[in-house]
């Protein structure tokens, strides 16, 4: 399990993160929400690793970051960044197998392709292998890079709890590979066990995919839970600062989010500054 | 972004590591043939016979000493100079993840050129060895310790708390080249004749003297690094992604930073030191075999290793040959040549940087 408590990232002197947590569960998908410059990428970026909280902790199965050794947190834990760019062009298939890197020499080159393809047709890039990087569109190079990263967490007979951290993933995809790409994470948090931390934009999807939603608002946390409970008219005017309906039409079992054209003033609303 | 040009791939084959390393034993058999004066294959091989397995021919000294002490010495060197550049900008280009990049522009050469320009004042004016075998000595030992000394100027520069920005690496690295320049500049100016012409002799690199002891020298200062940077090809390969992400994935980062600088100071620097300064190399041989074999550094590092060494090896016999007996030296020769190569190579591939 993921746990961070407390988080507190500071930056020139100012808290742009306080009093955060959240917790992601093997086999949980967790969506991670709340307007821009509320403070995601950071708490993403506190729990990857990356950046060093002020505050608070975060560990993952049960140990401290600062306790895991690089290449052991890297085989129980992968990030993907927003975009993540190549000076120099490179196939396909050279890309998802530098997600090996964790394993090498523990594991014949054979087996390290064979992984590779395996992960290129789980977000739906097969036959893609000896294409250019430079080449492919702006979402099937995220894509691409989302396979490195399954490459990386990738193991036959998982002895530990492994996890992916998103930012973002469905950037530069269009609807129907949104929704594809959503349902590939799903599959991979019942099937293969992940827990799945990932930043999302579009309401509707954590709605619709996400088992707990994190909001977020100006570096704090604002609620979270379960989808139904986080993605209310109320939670969305808080978070964001706009109107939205929420909406259960007959046969569908879950409600969809309508945002209505009249922003809800957020300036006028200050009652929390950070501290 | 640079592509790489799918005609180009076929030439992958044809430039793997075995058939380019037959071509530069081939490269360097011809080398030894031409020169100056040019020698029948049997009589090099009846000097490598004596010279390698005690066999008596009978041949006149003069020629054991030209096959022997003159040109293969001259081949190795070139063979090693070549490479090692090659292999340091390759690896420097990886790390900085741009492929103009050079080892120059971490301010090993300028360095070098300084501390070299320093030593041949040092040694004309107060050893009064200009010319001389202790001279000479003064001169490499002079630009290998600049090198290595304004590489880890800049190294030192760019770092704090314990991370070193890559970004500010380049910037501080082009600010010590121009500094260099103008000291170098100025030592010019206020020498001699004499050093004058020793000066421009080594800014414009020569491999005229090469002999056994100084490549007994050379060869371990190459060899040795570049084996530690082909060990790490995996982690260049993950820097390509960008510093964030290789951590991400388990590279300690700041310690192939560190692992490949040194390893391209001490290789460029030996270079630099015996050969004076030999342009494009660096630059070029990287970028071609990138086009070809893909930017994996496992592949690339190694052949850019033995094409560079093959270059460098056909570069030093025009250098001799074309205005025999005298010499061009070999700097202008690469320069000469890799400049235009190097932008038939842009406009060839039509993309921008």
């Amino acid at each position: 399990m993921i746990e961070a408590n407390h988080i507190g990232v500071r930056k020139s002197g100012r808290w742009i993160l306080r009093k955060a947590r959240v917790q992601v569960r093997a086999g949980e998908l967790v969506a991670l929400i709340g307007a821009n410059g509320a403070g995601k990428s950071t708490l993403l970026k506190a729990v990857a690793g990356e950046v060093t909280p002020d505050e608070g902790a975060v560990s993952i199965n049960s140990k401290i970051l600062a306790d895991w050794p690089a290449a052991g947190l890297a085989k129980v834990r992968a990030v993907l960044s927003q975009s993540v760019q190549l000076p120099f062009s490179m196939p396909v298939i050279d890309l998802v197998e530098m997600g090996r890197y964790p394993y090498q020499g523990q594991e014949p080159g054979g087996r390290t392709r064979e992984i590779a393809r395996l992960c290129l047709k789980q977000v739906g890039l097969s036959g893609y292998d000896d294409r250019d990087i430079c080449t492919l569109s702006g979402g099937e190079q995220q894509r691409a890079q989302l396979a490195r990263v399954l490459a990386q967490v990738y193991r036959e007979q998982p002895a530990e709890e492994r996890f992916l951290l998103l930012d973002e993933p469905t950037a530069s995809q269009d609807i129907a590979q949104k929704q594809q790409l959503l349902s590939l994470l799903r599959k991979l948090a019942n099937e293969a066990g992940l827990g799945i931390l990932t930043i999302l934009h579009d309401l509707n999807l954590a709605m619709q995919y996400a088992d707990r939603v994190v909001l977020l608002r100006r570096g704090h946390l604002l609620k979270s839970g379960s989808p139904e409970t986080v993605l209310t008219p109320e939670g969305i005017a808080q978070g964001f600062g706009l109107k939205a309906r929420v909406v259960r039409t007959p046969g569908e079992a879950l409600p969809h989010i309508l945002t209505c054209p009249t922003a809800v003033d957020l300036f006028q609303n200050e009652e929390t500054a950070i501290p | 972004m640079i592509q790489s040009l799918p005609k180009y791939r076929s030439l992958s084959r044809l430039l793997s590591p075995p058939v380019l390393t037959l071509l530069l034993a081939i490269s360097a058999l011809c080398a030894l043939l031409i020169g100056a004066y040019s020698l029948p294959v049997q009589q090099v091989g009846l000097v490598m016979g004596e010279q390698l397995f005690g066999l008596e021919a009978g041949l006149p000294q003069t020629l054991s000493y030209l096959v022997w002490d003159i040109r293969l010495p001259r081949i190795l060197l070139s063979v090693f100079v070549g490479g090692g550049l090659a292999i340091a900008g390759a690896a420097v280009q990886g790390l900085f993840r741009n492929p103009l990049a050079d080892p120059a522009l971490i301010g090993v050469t300028s360095g070098a050129m300084v501390f070299a320009v320093a030593g041949i004042l040092f040694s004309a004016s107060v050893l009064g060895a200009i010319g001389s075998w202790l001279g000479y000595a003064t001169v490499t030992v002079m630009a290998f310790t600049g090198s290595l000394l304004t590489t880890f100027l800049v190294y030192w520069l760019a770092s704090s708390k314990g991370y070193t920005s890559v970004v500010t690496m380049l910037l501080a690295g082009v600010a010590i080249t121009a500094l260099g320049g103008a000291l170098t500049g100025l030592m010019t100016y206020f020498s001699d004749e004499d050093e004058l012409r020793d000066i421009i002799f080594w800014t414009l690199g020569s491999l005229g003297g090469a002999n056994w002891q100084m490549l007994a020298l050379l060869i371990p200062l190459v060899l040795l690094p570049a084996f530690i940077l082909w060990r790490q090809s995996s982690q260049l390969d993950l820097l390509l992604l960008g510093e964030r992400e290789a951590a991400y994935t388990g590279v300690n980062t700041q310690r192939t930073k560190w692992i490949v600088i040194g390893c391209a100071a001490l290789i460029v620097g030996a270079c630099v030191a015996v050969s004076g300064v030999i342009a494009f190399v660096a630059l070029v041989v990287p970028h071609l075999v990138r086009l070809i074999q893909g930017p994996r550094h496992r592949s690339l590092l190694l052949g850019s290793a033995l094409l560079g060494g093959l270059l460098m090896v056909w570069a030093d016999t025009a250098a001799r040959t074309l205005i025999a007996p005298a010499e061009l030296p070999i700097g202008i020769l690469t320069a000469l040549l890799g400049a235009p190569f190097f932008i038939w190579l842009l406009l060839k591939t039509k993309r921008s940087l």
